[in-house]
């Protein structure tokens, strides 16, 4: 704008000979009026004369003039219309109405209608003249220069495809864009700024007006909002104020607010974020999935610690009594052993009708099998006490499964000991089949129960080391032990070059009482109690991944932040005995 | 050599008892058995007894009852628990309240825990009464010595 107004300005220095038109229907003036400019020091290039408005538009049409010299008497018009009419055609050319003597008020209402200056007939001499001419073409081409730039300034505020409002410090809205009239279908000129908004579907708050912000403070200011636009729908909005304008004391009086349409990009935000809140989802539920898995192994093991608490005292008793009957058999059949000498004897001592009194008893003894019997009591025993045996064992590790029986004994741990303690006392299970290599990384101690953690590390090695075992392979297995700390995590993986787990049994490995040991091997407990310890009673998460004959890696990830309700528990246990009766 | 030891055996479960008391038949130890604490305390102002046994879950009367009153009663007794409850917190209570020698739990082994468990249980009246019986005597000895003016 500066530049273009420079521009003119030089334009207007220049001292370029000028073209006037002199419309004066009197020749007497005329003549004058030839006389004084031919008089004056003005540069002239060419002076024309006519006689009245048609002539002079024709003159105009031809040819381009700086100035006009106008009687508004003319013939063919009368007054202000002989100037408004040439103002309406050629606003570009200066203007100078000549006027009777006994009428000086109407030169007045010719400079408000357009004109640059007025002369009084008979009044003006040569310096007059050339002072007027002069100082009229160069105020016309300055009036030009100015409505140019302004034409300019408009259309490009006019082009900005933004609403832009001026709000003045009374919070009216003084001036709108285009842009504004477009979307919204209304100027708001005339209007208060926040009563526009407001029937727009905003909420007006003063104190987070940004108008009112930066017409307090000068500074700029921005915020959001959404305004529903001509036809209803809303837009987002990002607003900018600052300062338009100032009083003399520098107060902002004005400010120019600026509405950046962001319903795209907001469009474009919640879209993004619905995609972020689908995938959180996803995780969400699959999670849940986890959950609800670990909720059933929850359950399981409440039922599981209930039946075996309530199987304790028979299988006591049972496993006792058999124990008893084992011992008392053993007498028993040494007394048999008596009879069998004493049939014998009677037998063999034939008088007073032996054999007759021992026929019965060796008839009930071949019938019955006796022999047959006695031969295979040892057998039935050994198995029947393996069997309850068993049975003790299940039952002792459904206890230990539950968390009615948990130990709240925990403590800070570095699990590379657990793992170095576990490993010498898994050596036996592992030395004939499998080398075991540590990667033990720095890790920070971690907040656990460590007998349950070793618990766990130790059925994962001796797992590893019997599907080794499994394969009755000639080469010797490997089994690599990896910690390293992740986030707010401490990992443990224990991997293996074993057979690997079947697709459809990896699922089930953590269910209890899966197992695919041989009959007697295995009690399917291992992996849920594992689970069971890391994923409900620390918090933790453990995970397998296997391929067939390639081998197992299962993951354990152990949080490092202790557990406040297990916090509590040890507590209360130091502090207070509570009976458990 | 001392003499033969009474153990006392309390559970509510009477095939238990039983149990037990056929596992005993050989062991050489005089036994009792009490269906609840009621009658446990009742044959214990009946008989001597060095050694008692008790499960822990007992309607009226709880093993941790009982063996509270044993212990104010009868402070030689030594007191076992044979329970299937194993929570940490049954046990510190039942170790902390009712100074317990052992605490087997069920399912047990008769042979290779129990009968131990029980050997060590009456050895350790026995140092116990040993023990006592040797404060008394060498008191009176020393009392003896006074007299006879060899110390003073």
């Amino acid at each position: 704008m500066d530049t273009i107004a420079a521009k003119d300005n030089m334009n207007l220095a220049s001292t370029k000979p000028l073209n006037i038109l002199v419309v004066e229907d009197d020749a007497i003036d005329c003549a004058g009026m030839q006389r004084l400019l031919a008089g004056s020091s003005l540069p002239l290039h060419d002076v024309v004369f006519v006689g009245d408005l048609n002539k002079a538009m024709a003159a105009l049409a031809d040819g381009a003039f700086d100035i006009l010299l106008l009687d508004l008497n003319l013939p063919d018009s009368d007054g202000l219309d002989t100037l408004i009419a040439l103002e309406a055609d050629y606003p570009d050319v200066a203007k100078v109405v000549v006027t009777g003597a006994d009428d000086e008020e109407l030169g007045f209402r010719a400079v408000a209608a357009g004109a640059q200056d007025y002369l009084v007939k008979g009044r003006f001499n040569v310096d007059a003249i050339t002072r007027v001419v002069h100082y009229s073409v160069e105020r016309k081409k300055l009036e030009e220069a100015l409505r140019h730039s302004r034409g300019k300034l408009n259309a490009m505020l006019e082009s900005i495809r933004d609403p832009m409002v001026m709000i003045d410090k009374d919070l009216n809205v003084v001036w709108s864009n285009e842009a504004t009239r477009e979307i919204f279908g209304d100027d708001g000129i005339g209007g208060r700024c926040h009563q526009t908004c407001d029937g727009r579907g905003a909420a007006y708050r003063a104190l987070s007006c940004i108008a009112m912000q930066t017409l307090g403070d000068g500074q700029p200011h921005s915020c959001d909002v959404a305004l529903a636009d001509e036809g209803g729908l809303l837009r987002f909005f990002h607003c900018t104020t600052s300062v338009a304008l100032r009083d003399k004391e520098g107060n902002p009086t004005a400010v120019m607010e600026i509405a950046g349409d962001i319903t795209d990009r907001r469009i474009a935000e919640k879209y993004s974020e619905f995609k972020r809140l689908e995938a959180a989802d996803h995780k969400l539920k699959e999670l849940q999935s986890h959950l609800i898995q670990s909720e059933k192994l929850a359950s399981i093991g409440q039922l599981a610690a209930g039946v075996a608490h309530e199987m304790n005292t028979p299988i006591g008793f049972v496993a006792c009594n058999f124990e008893t009957l084992g011992k008392h058999v053993k007498k028993i059949l040494a007394l048999i052993d008596l009879y069998t000498e004493l049939e014998r004897a009677v037998e063999a001592a034939d008088a007073a009708g032996g054999p007759a009194l021992v026929a019965p008893i060796r008839q009930f003894r071949e019938t019955m099998r006796i022999d047959a019997i006695l031969k295979n009591l040892d057998v039935l025993f050994e198995d029947s006490r393996e069997g309850l045996e068993r049975v003790t064992e299940i039952i002792q590790n459904l206890r230990d499964f539950s968390r009615v029986d948990q130990s709240s004994d925990f403590a800070r741990y570095n699990i590379n000991e657990g793992l170095a303690a576990t490993l010498v006392v898994a050596r036996n299970a592992i030395k004939y089949n499998a080398d075991v290599v540590t990667e033990f990384g720095e890790i920070p101690e971690i907040f656990c129960h460590p007998g349950q953690i070793n618990q766990v590390f130790l059925n994962l090695v001796v797992n590893a080391a019997q599907a080794i075992e499994s394969q009755e392979r000639q080469e010797r297995g490997r089994i690599t032990i990896r910690t390293y700390p992740v986030d707010s995590y401490v990992v443990c993986e224990i991997e293996d070059d074993g057979p690997g787990i079947a697709p459809e049994d990896r699922r089930k490995v953590f269910d209890p009482f899966f197992t695919t040991k041989p009959a007697g091997k295995g009690t399917g407990m291992g992996l849920s109690i594992s689970y069971d310890i890391i994923v409900n009673k620390h918090k933790g998460r453990i995970s397998v991944e296997s391929e067939i004959d390639r081998g197992t890696l299962f993951t354990v990830r152990l949080p490092l932040q202790p557990i406040k309700k297990r916090d509590e528990d040890s507590r209360n246990l130091l502090t207070g005995v509570t009976a458990d009766e | 050599m001392n003499e033969k030891r009474t153990i006392l055996f309390v559970d509510d479960e009477v095939r238990l008892l039983r149990s037990l008391e056929q596992a005993m038949l050989d062991e050489p130890y005089d036994t009792l058995y009490a269906e609840s604490g009621a009658e446990a305390l009742k044959l214990l102002e009946e008989n001597e007894v060095h050694v008692i046994v008790t499960d822990m879950r007992m309607p009226e009367m709880s093993g941790l009852a009982l063996l509270k009153i044993v212990k104010e009663k009868y402070p030689h007794i030594v007191r076992l628990v044979l329970s299937g409850y194993t929570q940490v917190t049954t046990l510190l209570t039942a170790i902390n309240q009712g100074e317990i020698f052992r605490f087997i739990t069920k399912p047990w082994k008769m042979e290779k825990e129990f009968k131990t468990v029980l050997a060590q249980a009456v050895e350790y009246y026995n140092l116990q009464a040993d023990r006592d019986r040797l404060v008394v005597e060498s008191a009176a000895l020393k009392e003896r010595l006074v007299e006879a003016g060899i110390t003073e």
